[in-house]
C-alpha cells in the first residue's frame, strides 16, 4: 500500500540582485521529481551535495513550497491543502534533521521539547505528559533523568536520539531522515541506524532516507533513488541499483564508495569535469558532459525515466538496449 | 577563588542593591523619614556643625542641612530628605508609568515586524526617523509645558506625562525588539518547530519568547533609566508632575511656582536660579540630582545584570516559568479535580492558594466601629430649622433659643462641660473701631417715591431689599439713641452725566451723588452680602458702588442693581453706606430721574443675647494618665440667616453642620468603650457674619483660648461643615497642616484617603493653605496638630428659595458623618494607636 507518492515535483528558486532585487538567475533545484514508497517500506534518496535530494525532503514537508507538483499522502492529494489543514497533517509526516543541535531549540529543556509536539497535536492527555516523554525517551535510548537538561548537554549521538525521539512523539506515518547521521561519528553512526530499523518495525513506519553515503543507504533502504541535479536518473530495488547499476552516474558513484578491503578489485570511473553550477543546467540529458558514453542524442534530447515495474532509468543508452519507447 | 570571583555578576550586584534603596524608599517611606514633606517652616532655630562643634543658629528658609534636615530644606522650609524619600513613589510611578506603556506598544508590534509583517516595520520606521529628526526633549517639554498639563491633579498628571513621552519614545526600543526578534527567527530550529506543527503564534509565544525575554528585561530597566533622565531633564525646564501653587512674595524670591506634592523633579526645577547662587544653596541642587543619578545608575545596572543572567545557557528561568504556566492553567485544575485520588495534593495546594487570593482582593474594608444614624441627624435638622426660630441669627431669640437646643440635647448624651462650662459667651455686636458689619434685623421699612405728585409705598422684603444699613444707625443702636420714629432718608434724584442719578438727603441736606451701578460692571468682587467669602465658593453678585463718599456727609441711600433678587434672602449688616436693591415695579421706576424718595425706617432690632460657643467634652482613656493629652476637636457652625422678614423661605442648609455633629456627639457617646484621646465637641456662633472676624464664633473661640487654660492641651481639629443639597455629588475636603512638622498630618491624610476608598465616596480633596481656607478652619488651625474639613464652606443654593429641608443631600450627610467617625474611632492617628 502506498503511503507516499510524489508526482512531477518542481522547486525553481529566484535569485535576486541586491538592489532593486531584480531576478538575475533561476535555481531549478528540484526538477520534475517522481516516486512513491511504500506502507512499512524506506526509500533511500541518493546524490551528491546540490543534486536537490534535501530540498525535496523539505518539499514534502512543506517547509519549502513546490513551485509544481503533487504529493499524496496515503492516496489523499494534500499539494493544495491551506497550511492551517496541514498543520494538522504534520502529525503524520515527521522529520529528522541533519543538524540535530541546530534544530532544538537551545533554551528550552528536554522535557518541553518533547511535550510541545505532544501538546500541539493533542497525542495524549496533559496530565499523561510525563508520563509519555519518559516513554519516549526509553524508546530512543535515553534515561528519564535526562528530562530536565538542555540540548546542549548532550553529545552529538545523544542529540539524535532527542531529535528522533521528537519526531516520533506525535506517532507519525512517514518520516523523512534528512541525512541524519551524516554529522556523526562513524562508530555513532551505526547506532543510529539501527535505532531507526528498529523503530521502523516496531511501530511501522515509513522512511525518505536522504544520504550521500552509499553504504549507510545500502543498508537502509528497500528501494533506491539516486538524483543528479534535480532529477531522478535511476530508481529501483536496493540489490538492483547496487547489483547491477545501469546509469553511468550510478555506476560512477558506486565504483567510487570506498570498500574496507584492501584485497578487493576494483574498477573506478572517473568522471570528466565537476558538477555544473545548478544555475546552469545543461542541455538534454544534464549529465552529458561528463558522461563517459555520452551519445550525439544526449546533447539535445533529456531523457525520460522510463522502466518496467520498480526499476527505472533515465538514459539514452539503456533506452537502446531496451527498446522501449523512442526519443524524439 | 578567582574562579569563583569572576561568576559574580557584578552589574546585577551594584545596580541590585541600588534598586533594593529606591524601592524600600518607594514601599515604606515612613521607615526611612519622621518628617512631613508638606510642612513648611518659615524660620527656626538650627543646629549646625561650625569648626567641629554644634551650634544654634536663627535661620530662615531654605535651611542648610542641620542636625534636623539631614539634606536641609528646600525655599518653602519643607524638609529635603524626606520630600526626596517620599517623592521617590511619585517619580517612579511616571517612570513606571512610561516604560509601561511603551512596552505595551513596544512589545507587539516589535514582535510583528520581526516576524515579516510589513506594515508594522513601516510603523517603527517612521516613528523612529520622526523622533531622530526633532528632540524628543523639545517636544515633550513644548507639550507638556501647555498651561492645561501644568495645572492638572497628581493622578492625572502622571497620565497625561506617560501618554506624551510614550508616543515620543516608544519606537526606539520598538526597533530593537524588531531586530532581536528577527535575528531569533532565523536560527535554525525554528524550521524545526515548523516541521513540528506549529502555527507562527505558537512560535512566537512558545520559542520566540524565551529566546526575547532576557532582552526585553534589559531594555525595560534600561529605558526605566532613560526616562527618569528625561524627567530629570524636563523638571529642569520646570516641567514636572503634579499640581503647583503659586508662591507669594512673602520671604523670598516673588511669584514662582512650586510644588505641592513631593516629587525629584519639582525639586530641580529651581536650579537654573539657584545656581547662581549655589555656594549659599548647595544642597538644593546637589541632593536631588544625586538622587536621580543612583536610581538611573541602579535602573542601568540591573538591567545589564540581568540581561547576562538570562543569556546564561544554563539558565532554568525559562522552564520554570513554562512550568508555572502548567501548574497555574484553570484547565490542568479542573482536570486534577476531575482525577481527584490520584492529584489530591496538587489540588489541595491550589485550592489553597485560591482561596488566599480571592481574600485579599476582596477583603471586606474594616467595618465602622459606630454607624452614623442620619435619621437622628435629621430629627436634630427638624428642629433647628423650626420657623419660629426665625433663621437661628446670632444674639437673637431664634439663636438663642437653638444654643438652649444644643445645649440640652448634650447633657441628654451624658456630655461633660468644658472646665466648669457648657458655653463661652461673648459680644454679638461690637461697633469696635469702624462699626462695619454686625447684623441687625430689620422688621420694617417703607419707601415712598413721590414723581408728578403721586406717591407711592413700597415695602422691605416684598419690592426692596435693604443689605445695609449705615453705620452710624448700628452706633445709635449700640449707644441706645435710637430716635423713635426711626430714621428718613429723604432726597430728589438727579441725573448726573449717563450713569448717575443725584439725590439729596435729610437731615444733612445738600444733595449728594447717588451712584446707581449698573449690574455687574463695577463689581469690587470680593465683597458679598452672603455666604463666606473666601476661597473657592461662588458669591452672589451684586455690584456695589464704587465711588467714595464725600467727606461729611453720614447719610447717603445706594441703589444697586442686580438681576437675582427674588429667590434669596437678605440679612441687614451695618456698613458705610445704605444700600437698598429694588426689583420689580420699584426697579423699573428708579431708572429714571427727577423722582422723589422717602425711605423710613423703623429702628432695627439689635441683638438681645451675647452670641454663644457651645462646648461638650467627652473625656477618653488620657484624660486621667499621666502623660500627653490630646485633644480631638470637632467643630461646627450652628447660626444662620434670618428668615422672619420673607415668607416661605426655611433654609435648611446651614443647619446641617450642627444637626450632623449632634449626631456624632449621640455615636460617640455611645461607644462602649471610651476612646484613646479626648473629644471636645464645639458649636460656633456667628460664623454666617462677613469679615472682619470679630464676631466669629470661631475667631472668639481661638482668642480666648488662653483664658481657659487649653494651651497646654495639643489638639487635631475636624470641621463639620454644611451638607450638600441633592444637586451636589462630591463632598469637600479641606486638609490643612498646622504647626507641627511632625510626620503625621501626611500618613493621617494617607489614611484617610484609604478610608474614603473603602467607603466609595465621593470626594474632592483640597489642600489649602491657611490663607485661602474659610476662616473658622484657618482661626482654629492655627495652634492645631493638623486640620481637616469635611463638608461644604458654602453652596449657591443656600439661603435661597429652594434651599429646604427635602432638598438636604441625605447620602452626603450620611457620608459626611460616617467618614468623621470612622477618622476619630478607626484612623491610628487620631484614635491614639499613633502610626
Amino acid at each position: 500500500m502506498e503511503i507516499i507518492r510524489v508526482e512531477n515535483l518542481h522547486k525553481k528558486f529566484t535569485l535576486k540582485s541586491k538592489i532593486l532585487e531584480i531576478p538575475t538567475g533561476l535555481v531549478h533545484a528540484v526538477n520534475g521529481v517522481d516516486f512513491s514508497i511504500d506502507k512499512g517500506k524506506t526509500l533511500g534518496l541518493v546524490g551528491e551535495s546540490g543534486s536537490g535530494k534535501s530540498t525535496t525532503g523539505r518539499l514534502l514537508l512543506r517547509l519549502l513550497q513546490p513551485t509544481e507538483g503533487r504529493v499524496y499522502l496515503e492516496g489523499r492529494d494534500i499539494s493544495e491543502i491551506k497550511n492551517r489543514e496541514f498543520r494538522k497533517i504534520r502529525k503524520d509526516i515527521q522529520m529528522v534533521f541533519q543538524n540535530p543541535y541546530a534544530v532544538l531549540d537551545y533554551k528550552m529543556t528536554i522535557e518541553d521539547i518533547l511535550t510541545q509536539p505532544l501538546h500541539i497535536h493533542k497525542i495524549v492527555h496533559p496530565l499523561e505528559y510525563s508520563k509519555e516523554v519518559e516513554r519516549l525517551l526509553r524508546i530512543v535510548g535515553l534515561s528519564k533523568k535526562d528530562r530536565k537538561k538542555f540540548p546542549h548537554e548532550f553529545s552529538g549521538g545523544q542529540r539524535q536520539r532527542i531529535g528522533i525521539a521528537r519526531a516520533l512523539s506525535t506517532k507519525p506515518k512517514f518520516v523523512v531522515c534528512d541525512e541524519p547521521v551524516s554529522a556523526l561519528d562513524v562508530s555513532v553512526q551505526s547506532q543510529i541506524i539501527n535505532l531507526l530499523k528498529e523503530l521502523q518495525e516496531e511501530f511501522h513506519l515509513s522512511y525518505l532516507f536522504i544520504a550521500h553515503g552509499l553504504n549507510v543507504i545500502k543498508h537502509v533502504s528497500d528501494q533506491v533513488a539516486v538524483m543528479y541535479l534535480g532529477k531522478i536518473v535511476e530508481k529501483g530495488d536496493v540489490e538492483a541499483i547496487f547489483q547491477r547499476p545501469k546509469h553511468p552516474y550510478t555506476i560512477a558513484l558506486m565504483s567510487a564508495s570506498p570498500i574496507p578491503d584492501p584485497e578487493a578489485k576494483r574498477e573506478r570511473t572517473h568522471l570528466k569535469k565537476e558538477i555544473p553550477s545548478a544555475l546552469e543546467i545543461p542541455s538534454g540529458c544534464s549529465f552529458h558532459n561528463r558522461c563517459p558514453k555520452k551519445m550525439d542524442i544526449c546533447e539535445r534530447v533529456t531523457p525520460k525515466l522510463i522502466g518496467e515495474g520498480d526499476y527505472q532509468v533515465a538514459c539514452h543508452l539503456v533506452e537502446g538496449v531496451a527498446s522501449h519507447g523512442s526519443s524524439a | 577563588m578567582v574562579h569563583r570571583l569572576k561568576r559574580i555578576n557584578y552589574p546585577l550586584l551594584v545596580g541590585g542593591v541600588l534598586l533594593l534603596f529606591v524601592m524600600f524608599a518607594y514601599f515604606f517611606p515612613h521607615l526611612l523619614t519622621d518628617m512631613d514633606p508638606n510642612v513648611e517652616e518659615a524660620a527656626k532655630y538650627i543646629e549646625v556643625r561650625r569648626g567641629g562643634e554644634l551650634v544654634e543658629e536663627y535661620s530662615t528658609r531654605p535651611f542648610p542641612p542641620n542636625e534636623e534636615n539631614r539634606f536641609g530644606s528646600d525655599e518653602a522650609g519643607r524638609d529635603l530628605y524626606s520630600r526626596l524619600i517620599y517623592g521617590t513613589r511619585n517619580t517612579l510611578r511616571v517612570a513606571f508609568s512610561v516604560v509601561l506603556f511603551r512596552m505595551l506598544i513596544a512589545m507587539p508590534m516589535g514582535i510583528m515586524a520581526g516576524m515579516g509583517v510589513k506594515t508594522a516595520s513601516i510603523v517603527i520606521n517612521t516613528f523612529n526617523t520622526l523622533f531622530t529628526a526633532i528632540p524628543k526633549l523639545l517636544i515633550s517639554f513644548v507639550i507638556l509645558n501647555v498651561a492645561y498639563f501644568r495645572n492638572l491633579e497628581m493622578q492625572h498628571s502622571i497620565w497625561a506625562f506617560a501618554i506624551v513621552l510614550t508616543v515620543v519614545g516608544w519606537s526606539k526600543v520598538a526597533a530593537l525588539i524588531e531586530d532581536q526578534t528577527s535575528r531569533i527567527m532565523q536560527e535554525d530550529f525554528i524550521e524545526g518547530e515548523i516541521a513540528a506543527g506549529k502555527s507562527y503564534r505558537q512560535i512566537g509565544s512558545q520559542n520566540l519568547m524565551p529566546h526575547l525575554i532576557p532582552h526585553v528585561v534589559s531594555y525595560t530597566f534600561m529605558e526605566i533609566g532613560m526616562v527618569l533622565f528625561l524627567l530629570a531633564q524636563l523638571a529642569v525646564l520646570t516641567v514636572f508632575v503634579g499640581p503647583r501653587r503659586i508662591a507669594l512674595a512673602e520671604s523670598f524670591s516673588a511669584g514662582f511656582e512650586m510644588a505641592f506634592e513631593p516629587e525629584w523633579g519639582s525639586m530641580l526645577a529651581r536650579a537654573p536660579i539657584i545656581i547662581r547662587s549655589f555656594h549659599d544653596r548647595m544642597w538644593l541642587i546637589i541632593y536631588p540630582a544625586l538622587t536621580f543619578f543612583l536610581a538611573i545608575t541602579g535602573f542601568n545596572l540591573t538591567g545589564e545584570g540581568l540581561r547576562i543572567e538570562f543569556q546564561k545557557r544554563s539558565s532554568r528561568v525559562v522552564s520554570f516559568i513554562r512550568q508555572g504556566f502548567f501548574f497555574f492553567s484553570p484547565r490542568i485544575y479542573i482536570e486534577q479535580w476531575k482525577n481527584l485520588k490520584t492529584y489530591w495534593r496538587a489540588v489541595g495546594v491550589k485550592t489553597l492558594g485560591l482561596v488566599a487570593v480571592l481574600l485579599f482582593f476582596f477583603f471586606p474594608p474594616e467595618p465602622s466601629m459606630v454607624q452614623f444614624n442620619t435619621e437622628k441627624a435629621f430629627e436634630h435638622l427638624e428642629v433647628l430649622t423650626d420657623e419660629s426660630l426665625e433663621g437661628r441669627v446670632i444674639g437673637f431669640e431664634g439663636g438663642r433659643r437653638s444654643g438652649d437646643y444644643i445645649i440640652h440635647t448634650l447633657q441628654d448624651y451624658g456630655l461633660e462641660p468644658w472646665q466648669g462650662n457648657y458655653y463661652h459667651e461673648f459680644p454679638s455686636m461690637d461697633p469696635g473701631n469702624t462699626g462695619y458689619f454686625e447684623r441687625l434685623v430689620v422688621e420694617k421699612a417703607t419707601l415712598v417715591l413721590e414723581k408728578n405728585g403721586i406717591k407711592e409705598t413700597f415695602h422691605v422684603n416684598e419690592d426692596f431689599f435693604l443689605p445695609h444699613l449705615a453705620k452710624s444707625i448700628s452706633l445709635d443702636l449700640y449707644e441706645g439713641n435710637v430716635p423713635e420714629d426711626g430714621y428718613t432718608f429723604e432726597g430728589r434724584t438727579i441725573t448726573y452725566e449717563e450713569d448717575h442719578i443725584e439725590i439729596g438727603l435729610e437731615p444733612h441736606i445738600d444733595p449728594i451723588p447717588l451712584i446707581k451701578a449698573q449690574g455687574r460692571q463695577e463689581v469690587s468682587r470680593y465683597f458679598y452680602v452672603q455666604g463666606q467669602s473666601f476661597g473657592g465658593s461662588s458669591p452672589t453678585e451684586l455690584g456695589f458702588p464704587t465711588i467714595n463718599a464725600p467727606a461729611g456727609v453720614p447719610y447717603r441711600l445706594g441703589i444697586i442693581y442686580t438681576d437675582e433678587f427674588d429667590d434669596r434672602i437678605i440679612n441687614t449688616y451695618s456698613h458705610t453706606n445704605t444700600h437698598i436693591i429694588p426689583f420689580g415695579e420699584l426697579r423699573e421706576k428708579l431708572e429714571n430721574a427727577d423722582i422723589h424718595i422717602t425711605l423710613h425706617l423703623d429702628p432695627p432690632k439689635a441683638p438681645d443675647y451675647p452670641g454663644r460657643n457651645i462646648m461638650g467634652f467627652l473625656p477618653g482613656r488620657n484624660w486621667e494618665n499621666e502623660g500627653p493629652r490630646d485633644l480631638v476637636i470637632i467643630g461646627a457652625p450652628y447660626d444662620g440667616f434670618y428668615t422672619g422678614g420673607r415668607e416661605g423661605f426655611n433654609p435648611a442648609l446651614s443647619a446641617t453642620a450642627a444637626a450632623t455633629s449632634l449626631e456624632l456627639a449621640r455615636a460617640l457617646s455611645e461607644l462602649d468603650e471610651p476612646l484613646e484621646k479626648s473629644i471636645m465637641f464645639i458649636f460656633f456662633d456667628g460664623e454666617q457674619s462677613e469679615f472682619p472676624f470679630r464676631l466669629r464664633g470661631s475667631f472668639q473661640y481661638n482668642r480666648s483660648r488662653g483664658r481657659f487654660e487649653q494651651a497646654d492641651f495639643p489638639y487635631t481639629y475636624i470641621e463639620v461643615g454644611y451638607t450638600g443639597n441633592n444637586q451636589v455629588n462630591r463632598m469637600d475636603i479641606n486638609f490643612v497642616n498646622g504647626k507641627g512638622p511632625g510626620r503625621e498630618s501626611y500618613f493621617a491624610r494617607d489614611e484617610l484617603l484609604k478610608r474614603l476608598n473603602d467607603l466609595n465616596v465621593d470626594y474632592r480633596m483640597f489642600y489649602d493653605n491657611r490663607r485661602m481656607t474659610n476662616y473658622s478652619l484657618y482661626s482654629v488651625s492655627i495652634n492645631s496638630e493638623f486640620s481637616m474639613r469635611f463638608g461644604g464652606m458654602y453652596f449657591p443654593f443656600m439661603n435661597l428659595r429652594e434651599d429646604t429641608i427635602d432638598e438636604v443631600n441625605e447620602d452626603y450627610m450620611k457620608d459626611l458623618g460616617q467618614i468623621i467617625l470612622d477618622t476619630v474611632t478607626l484612623n491610628p492617628l487620631f484614635n491614639g494607636e499613633g502610626m
